[in-house]
Formats: structure tokens, C-alpha cells, sequence
């Protein structure tokens, strides 16, 4: 009898050391995986963030005007003749 | 026996050997900067600025703070030059940081994406990064005093200033959330220690009734009008007349939201809601409006321009001195004739021309929802002079905003009634908040203010100068040019011009207030502000695709 309550505690004392090391180890686990998920979203929003900087560049009117000087769809620049002044006073053709 | 006695003796050993660890750790080297319940404040999501079509004014942008831990600094030579290429910076200003004696240094502020991979990939040790949110503006300074900018508090929080970001600081703010977690040694969370964490909640978006096409258009033209007319200062904006939605809002000069701590202190000031002028001639059909809606005056009502008139010890003369005899309000109003304004204020007498003063919202405030709004100023009625009552009639003597006068003049061509000016249509957030145009009074009748819109097309059809105006499209607005009051008396060098417009007449679907501040080209609002305006109108009215009337 008495033996049959020594294996029973002994038995309850190793079930709680296993017990305990597999809860500890899974909790290990999940915390690994909350603190990657964590800097994983975070990782998300700053890419979201860069991403809808960037979009809302390619709408914005400076994109616009950027890109339309270099298409060239802009007033071209009337030549001032700086050096020979004759040139720049003389409005007639 | 035994056994049981070896095990216990197994568990005691251990149970000692984790009791030294403790000792050790927590009493022979505690490292005090490691906090293993760690309270971390999340923050929100400063709320974004979009335009009436959803076009982004003020996003959001992650920067990052370069910092030091000086003592694992090897090359201080090497990390000094790489640093100092790629982030732009004088040498010395980034070996001053490398102070040994500290734990931690702070280097630089708003390092980019790009910075910062470039610097990563040095691998040099002893330094580090943290993000920060700050503000970015896709399209720089284009709606600077709308949107205002945020700046920093006392304890180093943001804090939205002046526009949009002061006056709904709170709902762009949101509330910030919380966690608290028990971490180990590499400041992972321990899931059976202490984990709460509240959420939190991000900022509201403002939707603002600005159509971001517009104010290019506006701000563009502005300039180039005060650069043209050689002006000090200026402001346009445009409203829709109906509902008072502000569509365009500029005043020059500005300042760039990003570098706001590189500007002045005054650049920072929104003349549209903050400064006061003396409206001038612009005020008329304002006095007129509530003289025919009271009955005492008439359209064609007569009378008799034969010279200056005489208040008290003062002379009321007409802008240009000349005089035609007798002749209708209507044609009063196209000369814009002062001496036509005294007839009709005496007409409508001392009462109810104050009380029309009031009755358009001068002297107190719109209630706009942008921060730092002036209520103008309107002297006590006890302090009137009589040559008060007579200049008043002509916009002189009082000082108006320049967002009072555009509601004042838009209740008179939309039908009389008077609307409060707003510039946010929406505010999402985890609900929809969307902000009505709100009925204030009505100031003049339907008839009234039918018959104010044709006198003020006759106004542009044949005043004094002939405008530019887009053929088969009709226009109406009313020139002003008020002298600068200077310790007591008037510089007569110095004036703000301006003009208040509209289109199409029958049904007005825009009207804009151009004032431009000191031009020393003209100083008549004929030949500064309402070039402007018909500039700005010209592209409106293709924009809006308004039909020829």
C-alpha cells in the first residue's frame, strides 16, 4: 500500500516536471511568436506607410509638373542675349 | 527511502542553485536599465488631410532618429566620414557626438528610408535607429495656412498648430494605447508573466471641402499677380456661395510645413481668417442690398451727384472727383460712387444701418473651423461719430476679415441667406462624421438679393475699366481699394486693393475674394486684385464647366 502511494506521488511529480517544462516551453514558443509577429506587422506598416508615400507622390501636381517637363510639354524659354545687349534691347524681328 | 531522499535532495540542490543565480543577478550585478515589466505607450496614427476628391494634402511618413552608443563605436574616423556622406552633415558636427563618456547619443533627426539602408549596410557597430512619425506633404507648401502643421509641446509631444492640424488637433490626434509585458532576458514577452495591452485608437482623417485643383490654380495665380503688381502681400479664396464650402484658400507669402521651425513667426499667420482690412468699395452692395431690402431705397431710385458732401468738418468725395448729376443707385453702384453710399445711409438712418453691420456677422466671429480666427472690429455703438455712420457706408472705418466679407457679400447674391464658412466636409474614423453647411440668418429677401446680382453684372459690364472677362460668360463682383490706416490719419501710398466676384449670375456656383496688399504697380483694386480674379475665374469656369449665360 504504502509503496503504491510512494510510485503515485513520485509518478504526480514527474507528470508536473514534464507538466511544467511543456507549458514553459510552449509559452517559450509563443512568445517568440508574438515578439515575431509584433516586428512583423510593424515591418507592414512601415512598408504600407511607404507605399501610400509613394502614391500619393505619383498623384501629386509637383510628379505632374516633373514629369511634364520631362516630356518637354512645356513654353519654351525665349533666349535673352545677355552678352551681346543689342540683341536683348532690339524687340523688332 | 533513499531514493526519495536523493530526489529530494535534487530538488533542494536546485532550488539553491536558482536562489545564487537570483542573488547574483539581482543583488551582486543588477542592471538597473533593465526593466523586465516593461510599460511601453503605443502610439496612434496621426490622422491624414485629404482634399474633397480624396487627394492626399497631409500624409504620414516613418523617419527615423539616428543615435550613438558611443563606447561601441571602434572607427570613430571611419563612422564620422561615412556618416557625414551620406547624411549630408559636417564632420565635426558628428564627431562632437561621439562622446565616450555616455551611454547614448542622439546624432540625427529625419533620416530617410534610404539614409538609413545606406548607413545598415556599413554594418558599423555602436549605432542605432528609432522610427518616428512625422508629417509629409505630397505637394509641399500648396495649402500651408489651410492645413496648418504640427509642431512640438512643451514635453516634446506633437501638437497640431494653427488651420486644420490646430483646430482639430484632437480628433487628428487619437488616443494612444498601452502595454504592459513582463520581458526576459532578451526582451522577449514572457506569456505566463503580466500581458495587457490596449489597442490604440488611430487618428480621425478630415476630409476638407478643398478641391486641391483649385487652390493650385489659386495659388499660382495669386503669385503671379502680387509678383506682377509687385504686392507685399495677398490672399484669394473660393467659396461656393450656396453652402459657404471653402474651395481654394491661399495667402502669400507662406511657408513650407515640413521646415516650419526654418520660417517666421508671422509667415505662420492666416491673413484669410487672422488679419483686418478696411473692405472699401467692396462693402457697397452690402449697405445697398439692406437699404433696398428695408424699402427706403430703390434701384432706379434718383438722386442728385453734384458734388463732395459735407459731413460735420469732413468731405466726402467720389474715387476720381468727378460727378454726374442726377443719376440712379444702379449707376451709383457702377462708378462706385461714395457720395451715392452717404445719400443711401442717410436714407436708411443711423439704426438700421448699424444694425445691418450686424446683421452680416462683422464684430463677431464666423466660427470657421481653422485655428486663430479674428472677429474683426466693429467700434461700440457709443462711440460712433456721425462721418462714422457715412464712411461705413462706403467700407471705410471698420475692419473686417477677409472670411467675414466672402460670407458677408455670399449672402447677398445666394439668396440672403447667411452661412457659416466651414473647410472640413468629413471626418472618418471608425464612423463617418460628415459636417452639413449650416443656416445662419437670413439677411435679405430672394427678391433682394436677385436684384443685387444684376447690379452687381452691371457693376463689370459698365463700370469704369473693362475687364477681360470670358465672352458670352457673365461676371458680376465690385472692386474695393481702402487707404492703410496709419496712427490715426490714412497713407495715401499705401492700400488694399481688392475685389469680390462671382459667376454664373443666375445661379452663382463660385464666388472669390482676391485683396492684394500694398501693390505699387496700381493702387486701384480695378487694376491689381481683379485681374486676378478674372484670371482665377477664367479657368473656373472651365473647370466647373459652367454653360454661357
Amino acid at each position: 500500500m504504502k509503496n503504491s502511494y510512494q510510485k503515485i506521488i513520485i509518478g504526480i511529480f514527474i507528470a508536473a516536471i514534464i507538466g511544467n517544462i511543456t507549458i514553459f516551453i510552449s509559452s517559450m514558443k509563443l512568445s517568440t511568436e508574438i515578439h515575431s509577429f509584433d516586428q512583423k506587422t510593424f515591418v507592414l506598416k512601415q512598408e504600407n506607410a511607404q507605399l501610400e508615400k509613394e502614391m500619393a507622390d505619383t498623384e501629386s501636381f509637383l510628379h505632374a509638373e516633373e514629369f511634364k517637363k520631362n516630356w518637354g510639354f512645356v513654353r519654351a524659354a525665349q533666349p535673352v542675349y545677355i552678352g551681346e545687349l543689342k540683341y536683348a534691347l532690339n524687340t523688332k524681328k | 527511502m533513499t531514493k526519495l531522499r536523493l530526489l529530494l535532495f535534487g530538488f533542494l540542490a536546485v532550488f539553491c542553485i536558482v536562489v545564487l543565480r537570483l542573488f547574483f543577478i539581482q543583488i551582486l550585478h543588477p542592471d538597473l536599465q533593465q526593466d523586465y515589466l516593461s510599460t511601453r505607450r503605443l502610439d496612434p496614427e496621426r490622422g491624414k488631410i485629404y482634399d474633397r476628391n480624396g487627394q492626399p494634402i497631409v500624409m504620414n511618413q516613418i523617419l527615423y532618429k539616428l543615435y550613438f552608443e558611443p563606447q561601441l563605436i571602434q572607427d570613430k574616423e571611419k563612422t564620422t566620414l561615412s556618416l557625414s556622406k551620406i547624411l549630408h552633415v559636417e564632420e565635426a558636427s558628428i564627431s562632437s557626438r561621439i562622446d565616450v563618456t555616455k551611454k547614448w547619443t542622439s546624432v540625427a533627426n529625419g533620416v530617410t528610408k534610404m539614409e538609413k539602408d545606406a548607413i545598415l549596410k556599413l554594418s558599423l557597430p555602436g549605432m542605432g535607429f528609432d522610427e518616428q512619425w512625422s508629417r509629409y506633404y505630397p505637394d509641399a507648401s500648396i495649402a500651408a495656412h489651410l492645413a496648418g502643421f504640427v509642431g512640438k509641446s512643451d514635453d516634446g509631444t506633437n501638437v497640431g498648430r494653427s488651420g486644420t492640424e490646430g483646430f482639430y488637433d484632437k480628433d487628428l490626434a487619437g488616443l494612444p494605447g498601452l502595454i504592459r509585458s513582463d520581458l526576459d532576458l532578451q526582451g522577449r514577452p514572457i506569456f505566463l508573466g503580466t500581458q495587457e495591452r490596449i489597442d490604440p485608437e488611430n487618428g480621425r482623417d478630415l476630409y476638407l471641402t478643398i478641391d486641391k485643383s483649385v487652390q493650385m490654380l489659386v495659388k499660382e495665380k495669386l503669385k503671379a499677380g502680387l509678383l506682377k503688381f509687385e504686392a507685399k502681400e495677398g490672399c484669394a479664396i473660393i467659396a461656393n456661395p450656396n453652402t459657404m464650402e471653402i474651395v481654394a484658400l491661399s495667402c502669400l507669402p507662406d511657408y513650407d510645413p515640413t521646415t516650419y521651425y526654418e520660417f517666421d513667426n508671422s509667415v505662420f499667420r492666416n491673413a484669410a481668417i487672422s488679419d483686418v482690412y478696411e473692405p472699401g468699395s467692396t462693402f457697397k452692395p452690402l449697405v445697398m442690398a439692406r437699404g433696398i431690402e428695408a424699402g427706403v431705397i430703390k434701384p432706379d431710385t434718383l438722386f442728385n451727384e453734384d458734388g463732395p458732401v459735407k459731413v460735420g468738418d469732413y468731405t466726402i468725395r467720389t474715387w476720381n472727383n468727378s460727378y454726374e448729376g442726377r443719376i440712379t443707385l444702379i449707376r451709383a453702384l457702377e462708378k462706385s460712387s461714395n457720395v451715392g453710399m452717404v445719400f443711401i445711409g442717410s436714407k436708411m438712418g443711423n439704426d438700421r444701418l448699424y444694425q445691418s453691420i450686424l446683421q452680416y456677422g462683422f464684430g463677431e466671429y464666423t466660427n470657421i473651423d481653422m485655428e486663430g480666427e479674428a472677429s474683426g472690429f466693429l467700434k461700440p455703438r457709443k462711440a460712433w461719430y456721425p462721418i462714422d455712420y457715412s464712411t461705413a457706408t462706403f467700407g471705410q472705418g471698420l475692419a473686417v476679415t477677409p472670411i467675414q466679407m466672402i460670407t458677408a457679400f455670399s449672402a447677398v447674391i445666394n439668396g440672403g441667406k447667411l452661412m457659416k464658412p466651414y473647410v472640413v466636409k468629413e471626418l472618418r474614423g471608425e464612423t463617418i462624421q460628415k459636417v452639413e453647411p449650416i443656416f445662419i440668418r437670413q439677411v435679405v429677401s430672394k427678391k433682394t438679393s436677385d436684384i443685387m446680382k444684376k447690379m452687381l453684372l452691371g457693376t463689370i459690364e459698365n463700370g469704369e475699366t473693362k475687364y477681360l472677362k470670358p465672352k458670352g460668360y457673365q461676371i458680376g463682383g465690385k472692386t474695393g481699394t481702402a487707404q492703410i490706416p496709419i496712427e490715426g490719419h490714412y497713407d495715401a501710398t499705401k492700400t488694399i486693393a481688392s475685389f469680390i466676384g462671382f459667376s454664373p449670375i443666375k445661379n452663382p456656383q463660385f464666388i472669390g475674394l482676391v485683396i492684394v496688399k500694398e501693390p505699387k504697380t496700381s493702387q486701384w483694386g480695378s487694376e491689381t486684385a481683379a485681374p486676378i480674379f478674372f484670371d482665377i475665374a477664367k479657368e473656373l469656369i472651365v473647370y466647373y464647366n459652367i454653360a454661357p449665360e
